[in-house]
């Protein structure tokens, strides 16, 4: 298995094994998998993509699992919900935050005299679309 | 030469010592940047939301910078690939790109499809060039061992067009040897820094960000390098974490910015390139430098 010899996620998060998943999903255990949090293990090395002699392509089973789950109303690990919560508030996926420097110093980009990060000019109009190419049904997840 | 800078969500809003030294050596060598008025994310960590919001949101970008008449330097490896991407199967797809197209003329943008994307690496071997950037610094550095990391997304995948291949040399360790450096190969070259495991287990993460590290020291490296924000946040700024977790004590080595060795070369101070903001003891590196 070329893709879980290879894989990134494989070698640190104990049942991760991109073949398996694949298997499973051929098997017919997609709900078992949509319904586990271990899908959200993948690290988008991309090394399956590149390595499998058969073309199959697990990160994309991966990726499409998580959609899937997502689509059926599932809530996925914190830091992709706050991830998303922010995309719909500032249109990134989190704000400019306060690095202790080495000297002691607080800075953020005004005190290193860096200009202002642009957000989407007509926000409301940006949101909406968000919303409308898939965010829509975590919005009712994530309440916001 | 006249860009606009894509900085994208984690250069933007934590790795500053990037962006400064982005700003601070790129004019230097000719190269203009414009900051955009308005902008999004790239939607690289999004993929596993939807699917469709990483085409939208590039097809965005691209169409802003269409607007100005002006093609993207993307620093960060994940923002490079999904540009990339949304410029290839948007090309093959016109019914997404119709699709792309309908969002954005709501908000008064139109994707073409003119718009290039560039990483820095691009920037500086292709378009600067090797030639100019040896004549343009002030002191060559002296020749230390310095190791490589340019990121998974810089490489992966090879369905279509990348900065950097495996086969050969990589512009990066070219351009570390054009300042006077040792580019020093280590077994974890192109291997994966582990950032985006990190919301599903930091400790996971870490452990992987761990055992690039002590590669990298193992075959005698002084010094980590990268172009990706990703990368250099997990080797720069998780180095006390990976201690902790592994328990390994050994794990310290300067990781830094090209851009900022680059800077010194160039004869900047320190301050200017943001060295201060890395987390690693970049002031061994600087020490030996320094002579």
């Amino acid at each position: 298995m070329k893709c879980s010899s290879g894989c990134t996620a494989a070698k640190v998060v104990n049942n991760y094994r991109p073949h398996e998943i694949v298997a499973l999903v051929k098997a017919g255990y997609s709900d078992e998998l949509i319904n586990s949090d271990v899908i959200w293990a993948c690290s988008v090395c991309l090394k399956c993509v590149e390595y499998c002699p058969q073309r199959v392509s697990p990160f994309e089973v991966v990726m499409a699992l998580r959609n899937e789950s997502i689509a059926r109303g599932r809530v996925p690990p914190k830091s992709f919900v706050e991830m998303a919560k922010s995309v719909l508030k500032v249109g990134h996926i989190q704000e400019p935050m306060y690095i202790m420097s080495k000297d002691f110093e607080e800075v953020s980009r005004t005190e290193l005299g860096l200009p202002e990060m642009p957000k989407p000019k007509d926000f409301e109009k940006f949101k909406q679309h968000v919303l409308l190419v898939g965010f829509e049904k975590l919005k009712e997840v994530i309440r916001v | 030469m006249k860009f606009l800078l894509y900085l994208g969500c984690t250069t933007a809003t934590k790795q500053y010592g990037y962006e400064l030294s982005l700003r601070a050596t790129l004019p230097l060598l000719g190269v203009e940047l414009e900051h955009p008025k308005d902008m999004n994310c790239c939607g690289v960590p999004m993929k596993g939301i939807s699917k469709f919001y990483p085409y939208y949101a590039c097809a965005r970008i691209m169409a802003l910078a269409e607007s100005q008449g002006l093609d993207i330097i993307a620093p960060c490896n994940g923002c490079h690939l999904n540009l990339t991407e949304t410029i290839y199967k948007l090309k093959l797809n016109p019914l997404l790109m119709s699709a792309v197209n309908e969002l954005l003329k709501e908000e008064g943008l139109k994707y073409t499809g003119k718009a290039m994307v560039y990483h820095p690496v691009e920037i500086l071997h292709d378009k600067i060039g090797i030639e100019k950037i040896t004549s343009s610094i002030k002191r060559k550095l002296p020749e230390i061992p310095v190791s490589s990391h340019p990121g998974c997304h810089l490489i992966r995948p090879t369905e279509f067009p990348r900065p950097e291949t495996r086969d050969g040399p990589l512009k990066l360790d070219r351009l570390i040897e054009a300042i006077g450096l040792k580019a020093r190969d280590y077994p974890e070259k192109y291997e994966c820094c582990g950032a985006a495991i990190l919301p599903y287990s930091p400790e996971a993460a870490i452990k992987t960000a761990a055992f690039r590290i002590k590669r990298a020291l193992a075959v005698g490296s002084k010094a980590i390098t990268s172009l990706c924000p990703y990368c250099i946040d997990m080797l720069d700024g998780k180095q006390d974490a990976a201690k902790t977790i592994t328990g390994d004590q050994n794990i310290s080595i300067p990781a830094l910015y090209y851009t900022q060795l680059l800077g010194l070369a160039l004869g900047l101070d320190e301050k200017e390139l943001g060295m201060s903001l890395n987390m690693s003891p970049v002031e061994v590196l600087l020490e030996e430098v320094k002579v």
